[in-house]
């Protein structure tokens, strides 16, 4: 398996390399309609190019393929040499991407959303970065307020600020001046100029003759699926911020080394924590629904059934994995809601670590779901605790739950890309968890003091076998889930 | 609009006479070695002495068996094979495969619903191969689904390799647990262990049930693939 | 072993019955599809040019 052994060549260009754009050859072909074909460019460090062409010719495509966020059907990306595909942390810190969309999480702040891409890339000291954006693009107002809220015009403030916040070399800008009123145009122009005299390269999409002629110095245009203009435009009549003798603060935030996995996998966790606790969605429907599935279920078994007789603890693990499968898509449904998953596949932080960060905010959802449902189960269910091992149901909850949890994290990136989206889920985990389901469910008889306890250590070895092949599987295989 | 040389990934019409000739060559051997699998299976194998004609079942039950399990490590195979290779080819020899897997085992469980009424005087019993079997259509169901519902043709293989792969893997551990949940109840269990002593003339029978099964296995993924192809070119027709 | 009352030859005959019926069905499928496709491919390709 080639790819798998050659996914994580470092690309540690040293930072003397120019962050030289390298288009070779490229295509694109979504479904059966081919975007792009045989596009080939080099775009110089500190370049301001102007990408034009009618709606649908494959602009965006272009750009999103050179922020690495789109794999190429054929041909390469590559910057600094490096190609885009081979891409590690170093490299793709030296791309800022501006999209359609905000890619920011519209229940936190302006500042939250911010502090937390500070932190994937590994800014070391969020504050002033923020402070020098804020004062570049008039943010105060803006930094304190939930990004969902926000008119247009100001996420896109935002959104550029986003994009900066690291100091990329290569700032990309899809469409960047819509929504913008006249004075925010002309700061965003200021601020291209700026970056441009700083020696970063600007390529930006737009239709508008008119801004692609205020600062870009050539112009890029796209026909008939490739490159059809490519000049140099005259040097634009409205006069440009003279090159500084030394750049702008807002252009070199001072870096460290990017989180690595588990730190980069804490802080999504504690995003997604942070974004649940502002809306508790997840904990609101799955709770109630586990409970509405245990209470419900409980008049559809004979009177005075003892769990020992086998179908409570049943009920007990049902209601469990719809909990699971209810939250962990809603979970997954949030982070594609606004693209923030592009923003998490922009950043230097591990593949490997968007699943374990979603994974472990889910498990810690589903704990507390756990902590609702089972003393309930047991006054409910069961005729009286003699003869029971608190720690051994502990256990066993804990390797069910997480199961569950690792598979509907793994499927649920599949779901939300499907048609059905989240309904498709059940559909997908369901048959998988069956071994998972009947260890859990044997087990918890166990603790409960019914059954034949000297099977004990054969349930526990399923579960953590499952639970540890599902793990396995899920670390080496989400990256091709959330790729485009 | 004005042609553009779009580089094909996948569709290969200019063999598509001799790959024509290829299948015609085989539906004529799948045909033969039916022909000669019924014969064996009913003319040329002993009569079993306890459970008397219906055991003639077992050549189509079993044989059926092993090219289903055939059928899913293609899947597995062609789903690592996409994703390290990122070739469309790979993906359509898993989702043909997975098909026809599918339709193997669904053989599979209705003769054997059908055998153990007979023996057993039941359709079905929670007993854990049965039980397994069930599970296994069940997971290539939900892959076949998902396929189904996912239009976007590199989006559909990289989704369905990782199902393909995380469904094969679990096959052992359901086996297991399911093979345990029984045993564990034993009152269900009526069901004995195959008599491992065979008759030559009926292991005969069997294998040429395994070869018979393997070309119709090999047939019907070709031509599984070509309507796959047929339905590629159509859209790249229809999206110039 | 209970239930040997049951008709072996019968259940015999529905089993293999339907495994034909299964094998048989899909093939017939498979070939209409394709027929019915290559229809269609030729529409669109001679409607194309």
């Amino acid at each position: 398996m080639t790819a798998l052994a050659s996914r994580e060549v470092e690309s540690s260009a040293p930072s003397a390399v120019p962050s030289t754009l390298v288009v070779e050859g490229l295509g694109k072909e979504f479904g059966w309609t081919r975007v792009l074909s045989n596009v080939s460019l080099t775009i110089n460090e500190g370049e301001y190019v102007a990408l034009m062409g009618s709606n649908g010719v494959g602009k965006t495509t272009l750009l999103r393929m050179c922020a690495g966020l789109s794999v190429p059907t054929e041909g390469s990306v590559s910057i600094a040499g490096v190609d885009l595909r081979r891409a590690g942390p170093g490299l793709r810190r030296r791309v800022g991407f501006v999209s359609h969309e905000s890619l920011l999480y519209p229940d936190l702040t302006g500042r939250e959303n911010l502090e937390f891409h500070a932190r994937l890339f590994g800014v070391n000291d969020p504050e002033s970065a923020i402070a020098a954006l804020s004062e570049l693009l008039d943010l105060d107002g803006i930094l304190d307020r939930p990004a969902g809220v926000l008119s247009r015009g100001n996420r896109q403030r935002l959104t550029l600020a986003r994009a900066l916040l690291h100091g990329p070399r290569i700032v990309l800008l899809d469409e960047p001046f819509t929504g913008l009123d006249e004075e925010s145009s002309d700061r965003l122009l200021a601020v291209l100029d700026a970056l441009v005299a700083s020696g970063r390269t600007v390529v930006m999409t737009t239709h508008d003759r008119a801004v692609a002629e205020a600062g870009p110095r050539r112009l890029i245009m796209l026909d008939n699926r490739t490159v059809a203009v490519d000049r140099e435009l005259p040097v634009p009549t409205r006069q440009s911020a003279p090159a500084p003798s030394e750049p702008p603060a807002f252009t070199r935030p001072s870096l460290t080394t990017p989180p690595k996995l588990f730190r980069a996998a804490w802080a999504i966790a504690a995003k997604d924590l942070r974004v649940e606790f502002r809306t508790r969605d997840v904990i609101g429907s799955a709770g109630l629904f586990a409970l509405a599935v245990l209470i419900t279920a409980s008049f559809t078994m004979p009177t005075g059934a003892a769990a020992s007789a086998g179908a409570a603890t049943g009920v007990l693990w049902i209601s469990i994995l719809f909990a699971v499968l209810l939250g962990v898509g809603r979970t997954m449904a949030r982070e594609s809601a606004d693209r923030g998953i592009e923003g998490l596949l922009l950043s230097p932080a591990p593949r490997e670590s968007v699943f374990m960060g979603k994974a472990l905010a889910s498990l810690v959802l589903m704990a507390v779901v756990d902590i609702v449902i089972i003393p309930l189960f047991l006054v409910m269910m069961t005729s009286d605790g003699a003869g029971s091992n608190p720690f051994a149901l502990i256990g066993t909850v804990a390797l069910g739950t997480l199961g569950l949890v690792i598979v509907a994290s793994l499927f649920s990136g599949i779901a939300v890309g499907s048609r059905l989206g989240e309904s498709m889920l059940p559909i997908l985990v369901m048959p998988v968890v069956i071994p998972l389901m009947v260890g859990s469910v044997e087990l918890t008889r166990l603790a409960l003091g019914a059954g034949d306890s000297s099977s004990v250590w054969q349930w526990l070895g399923i579960l953590a076998g499952f639970d540890l092949m599902v793990l396995l599987a899920a670390i080496a295989m989400f990256r091709y889930v959330i790729e485009e | 609009m004005t042609q553009q040389a779009a580089p094909e990934t996948v569709v290969e019409p200019s063999d598509s006479e001799k790959s024509k000739r290829t299948t015609k060559w085989l539906g004529i051997a799948v045909a033969v070695s039916i022909v000669v699998f019924i014969y064996a299976s009913f003319f040329y194998a002993p009569e079993d002495s306890v459970q008397g004609v219906v055991q003639r079942i077992f050549y189509v039950h079993v044989a059926s068996a092993w090219i289903a399990a055939l059928a899913f490590f293609v899947v597995f195979l062609g789903s690592i094979g996409y994703l390290a290779k990122r070739n469309l080819r790979w993906d359509a020899y898993a989702g043909a495969s997975a098909e026809v897997g599918l339709l193997f085992t669904t053989v599979v469980l209705v003769t054997g619903m059908m055998w153990g009424k007979a023996i057993w005087g039941v359709y079905w019993t929670w007993e854990p191969r049965l039980t397994s079997v069930l599970v296994l259509w069940l997971l290539y169901l939900a892959y076949v689904a998902l396929r189904a519902y996912v239009p976007d043709p590199s989006r559909k293989a990289r989704f369905s390799a990782v199902l393909g792969i995380v469904a094969f893997l679990d096959v052992p551990i359901v086996y297991l647990s399911v093979k345990w949940w029984r045993t564990l109840h034993p009152e269900q269990v009526i069901v004995t262990e195959q008599g491992p002593q065979l008759p030559a003339s009926m292991i005969v029978a069997l294998m040429v049930g395994l070869v018979a099964m393997t070309l119709v296995y090999v047939y019907f993924v070709r031509l599984r693939f070509n309507v796959n192809d047929l339905e590629q070119q159509i859209k790249r027709e229809v999206a110039k | 072993m209970s239930g040997t009352e049951v008709n072996g030859p019968v259940m015999l005959a529905i089993g293999y019955g339907l495994a034909v019926v299964l094998y048989g069905g899909y093939w017939i499928y498979l070939k209409q599809k394709a027929s019915r496709l290559e229809t269609t491919l030729r529409r669109v390709k001679g409607s194309g040019n």
